[in-house]
């Protein structure tokens, strides 16, 4: 059984289908890679999973229970974490406060399960985890967009989760950045013992971190499988480059 | 002669659909700055007051002549839309959203207050110590099927449902209509696509103080408005959004006749006191049963 | 260094303040000790609205509702409930209680409405709510006395002594629960969903039980200001209890002195009743006072949206 089953999802903004009729299945452990081209719908299928948007048809499914239509805390508490495109720290707080604050309302620290104290002394060691020592007392908005996409993934981890949504994570970073996130993805699945299922644009990127891919294009997956046969499928070619390109590569192959 | 139950039910059903016009007018008024410049004007309604103050110390107590005074009021208003834009919205815009929020509320907040203040102090020290602003419009009344209509209350239902032809011709027809279109629509992307936000909220602010000042000067025909009625009609206002849908011109005409007729029902049922209790419940009502509003999507 | 020595300043002038405060009706003339015992009345007031207006950072113009409910709840309880008044103090003890239960159950219920909307359409309804509950309560006359308000025996009055008395625990337990609340699981809460909703959802906050909560406890100390008020008083309508300025003053006076701090309503309370009482007493203006305090407002959220607290310390919370 997989570990999270998304089924036959669909959502609608007025004359927008962003998901059409979405089928997923992300098993225990590995690295799961979402592509697509901008406005594929792969933000609102990570709002759909997590509980932002109610889906207009369709289920998700997490370790064989329905969570469709739970609140976004809710779907926290079940182990889904996430973070966002548009990076949305606690500004205001310090850097241990916000990852404090992930461990303290989290799946593990619900109903005061964690004191305060607990709950920054363990938000330390995660900030090491995420290479931002040294900038506890910080307040999360003097970071860099590099620093504050990484605190906002610690975040996300510091609520226990079994299964982690990324979405571009890497966007925005300079080469030497995006590789050492990519260095934190990649140890994920050992060392927090959970499941990633990520968003990224860099196809190059994607390819070499996941253990499976799968391409959304106007809110339908177009392909899936093993990176290297995805990023050679037709159909993907002609969804991020149109279809001259996919003929000419055709035609060569 | 038609019987006099059925005079009183059109008798309500008109004065309903009138007020309801008349507020669905001032209200989009509203809903139209708020879609596209997102600031609440807490001192919407404070304009309708002062709109009908002016209009009563121009005619009743100046006596000047009905050109020259509707030429000056259009005048007053449209220096005071352009005022109130330079002076309070305009700084707001650009702060980050809280910013605006808290920024937003204190300044028409306060200026709602101060003018409610200023007008109800001075008018009564000056004018008259019971400040209450009307203007008599003995419009003839109208025979039709035996049934006797009221001119005025005819008047303004034809001037509110021009002026929603007005606003439609606006929206559709113009350059900066389509512009508050697509800015209440998606925000950032108007932005990014070149409109200018500030361009578009000073004419917005300049059409949304007259249509709402001369609101007030029609609402004053028939009943009178008083110092301290603008945070209530700006709660009208509201209500209308929430009911209809913000940036909505039906909506905000549906809500308005809706609103307009349960106030004229309530006030012939229950009396004139009841009138806001059946607004405010209509408003926490709908927010609790329909949050997503009663025909449109509400932004919050 | 510099925090344990700021800390130990302000325990300083807190402890000084109270102290001088206590000693206050044993120095100071009546005219005095009454202008300072409606002073503490209204910092109460914005003290706990800072708790939605500035931990949660929602706009409160409502603030007077649980002020003036709890007030016509107590009154209406001493008039109409007859064993109450053969209690002796214990009457209207228990009447407070009561009065105090019934507007945090509203604050509560209140909450299903209000927490659809964010941001200024939330400020808007909170006046709403406000405006309703006066129309309610000039319309059923039966009960409340409509225009003519309400009146209680004049032995059931509570003197200045034990009411400044009162009035001066009440602000101090209101402060405190702040201050516990800035370091409460419950104050993260709030900071995390002012700062971020999207974010403070996802890491497991319940938005609408937090902002539930932040609401009912914000409604308790305004709830028993009012109750104190209107003993002190012995009479309500609702003009002094509902009237513009129980909204007004909250919002001008955490906002001028620092919203989400400590301390930042207090000051701004001060400040304001100076004001006030300068205004009223010695400054015979020919200006209202309503409109100055618009004026105010307005200067706030053009110019120092801050508050004057943060813009010296620089510090939240
Ligand atoms: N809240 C919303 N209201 C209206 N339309 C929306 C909303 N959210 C998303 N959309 C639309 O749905 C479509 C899919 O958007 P989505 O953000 O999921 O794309 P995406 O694949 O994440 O794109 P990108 O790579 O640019 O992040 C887009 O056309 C977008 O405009
Ligand atoms: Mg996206």
């Amino acid at each position: 059984m997989p570990l999270l089953e998304v089924t036959d999802v669909s959502k609608r903004f007025g004359g927008v289908q962003a998901l059409n009729g979405v089928t997923l299945g992300i098993e225990a452990g590995e690295i799961f890679g979402l592509i697509g081209p901008n406005g594929a719908g792969k933000t609102t299928l990570f709002n759909v999973i997590s509980g932002v948007y109610y889906p207009d048809g369709g289920r998700v499914v997490l370790q064989g229970t329905d969570i469709t239509g739970l609140k976004p805390h809710e779907i926290c508490g079940r182990g889904i974490a996430r973070t966002f495109q548009l990076v949305q720290p606690f500004a205001e707080m310090t850097v241990l406060d916000n990852v404090g604050a992930g461990r303290l309302f989290g799946r593990e620290g619900r109903e005061g399960r964690i004191s305060l104290r607990r709950a920054r002394d363990e938000a330390r060691d995660l900030l090491r985890f995420g290479k931002l020592e040294g900038r506890e007392v910080r307040r999360a908005a003097t970071l860099t967009l590099s620093e504050r996409k990484r605190l906002e993934m610690v975040r996300a981890l510091a609520t226990g989760p079994t299964l982690l949504l990324l979405d571009e994570v890497m966007a925005g970073l300079n080469q030497a950045e995006a590789e050492e996130m990519g260095e934190i993805v990649r140890a994920l699945p050992q060392a927090m013992r959970l499941t990633v299922l990520f968003i990224e644009h860099n196809v190059r990127l994607v390819t070499g971190l996941c253990t499976r891919l799968a391409v959304l294009d106007y809110g339908q997956i177009i392909a899936q499988g093993e990176p290297e046969a995805v990023v050679r499928d037709e159909a993907v070619i002609r969804a991020y480059l149109g279809d001259r390109w996919a003929r000419r590569m055709a035609s060569r192959a | 002669m038609a019987p006099p139950a059925v005079q009183t039910v059109v008798e309500l059903l008109l004065g309903g659909v009138s007020l309801g016009g008349l507020y669905g007018m001032m209200a989009f008024a509203f809903s139209l700055a708020l879609a596209t410049t997102r600031i609440l004007n807490v001192a919407h309604g404070g304009f309708l007051v002062l709109g009908a103050a002016l209009a009563m110390l121009f005619f009743r107590f100046l006596h000047l002549h009905f050109l020259l005074g509707t030429l000056l009021l259009l005048a007053i208003f449209l220096l005071v839309g352009l005022l109130f834009e330079g002076a309070f919205v305009r700084p707001l815009m650009g702060r980050p959203p809280h910013a605006v929020l808290v920024g937003s509320i204190l300044v028409t907040f306060g200026f709602a207050l101060a003018l409610e203040a200023f007008l109800g102090f001075y008018w009564a020290d000056l004018v008259d110590p019971q400040p209450s602003f009307t203007i008599p419009f003995p419009a003839p009344t109208l025979q039709v099927f035996g049934l006797t209509l009221s001119g005025t209350r005819l008047t303004i239902l034809a001037i509110a449902m021009l002026t929603a032809g007005l606003f439609h011709l606006l929206l559709t027809r113009t350059k900066m209509g389509k512009a508050a279109r697509a800015m209440s629509e998606d925000h950032e992307g108007a932005l990014i696509i070149g409109i200018n936000p500030r361009r578009l909220s000073i004419r917005i602010y300049l059409v949304g103080v007259v249509v709402t000042a001369f609101s007030g000067i029609l609402y004053s025909t028939t009943a009178p408005l008083e110092p301290y009625s603008g945070l209530p009609l700006t709660m009208i206002a509201l209500t209308i959004i929430v009911i209809g849908g913000v940036g909505s011109l039906p909506g905000a005409l549906l809500g308005g006749v809706l609103v307009g007729t349960a106030e004229v029902l309530t006030t012939f049922l229950a009396g004139g006191a009841w009138a806001p209790v059946v607004y405010l419940l209509v408003f926490f009502l709908v927010l609790v049963v329909r949050p997503e509003g009663l025909f449109g999507v509400r932004e919050a | 260094m510099r925090r344990w020595a700021a800390g130990g300043l302000q325990g300083l002038a807190v402890a000084a303040g109270a102290g001088l405060l206590l000693a206050l009706p044993q120095v100071a003339t009546r005219d005095i000790v009454t202008a300072v015992f409606f002073a503490l009345i209204f910092i109460t007031l914005a003290v706990s609205y800072d708790i939605l207006g500035g931990f949660l950072g929602y706009l409160n113009l409502g603030q007077g509702a649980f002020f003036g409910l709890a007030g016509y709840v107590l009154f209406i309880l001493i008039v109409k409930v007859a064993f109450l008044q053969h209690l002796g103090p214990a009457g209207p003890a228990l009447a407070v209680l009561a009065a105090v239960a019934f507007t945090a159950l509203f604050a509560r219920l209140a909450a299903y409405p209000l927490f659809q909307l964010r941001g200024a359409y939330f400020a808007m309804a909170t006046f709403g709510l406000m405006l309703l509950l006066g129309h309610l309560i000039t319309n059923l006359g039966g009960l409340t006395g409509g225009a003519y308000g309400l009146y209680i025996p004049t032995e059931l009055y509570l003197p200045l002594r034990p009411a400044y008395t009162l009035a001066l625990l009440l602000t101090g337990l209101s402060v405190a629960l702040n201050a516990l609340l800035a370091r409460s699981r419950l104050g993260m809460g709030l900071q995390a969903i002012r700062q971020s909703e999207l974010a403070a959802a996802a890491i497991g906050i319940d938005l609408f039980r937090y902002k539930s909560r932040a609401l009912v406890l914000s409604s308790l100390p305004s709830a028993l200001a009012g109750c104190l008020f209107a003993l002190y008083s012995g009479y309500i309508d609702v003009q002094n209890m509902l009237g513009a300025e129980k909204t007004l003053f909250p919002v001008i006076m955490a906002m001028l002195g620092g919203s989400g701090t400590v301390f930042g309503p207090v000051l701004g309370g001060v400040i304001v009743r100076a004001i006030d009482v300068s205004l009223k007493n010695y400054l015979v203006l020919p200006v209202p006072a309503l409109g100055i305090y618009g004026l105010i407002l307005m200067c706030i959220g053009l110019f120092m949206p801050q508050g004057i607290l943060p813009f010296f310390l620089r510090r939240r919370l």
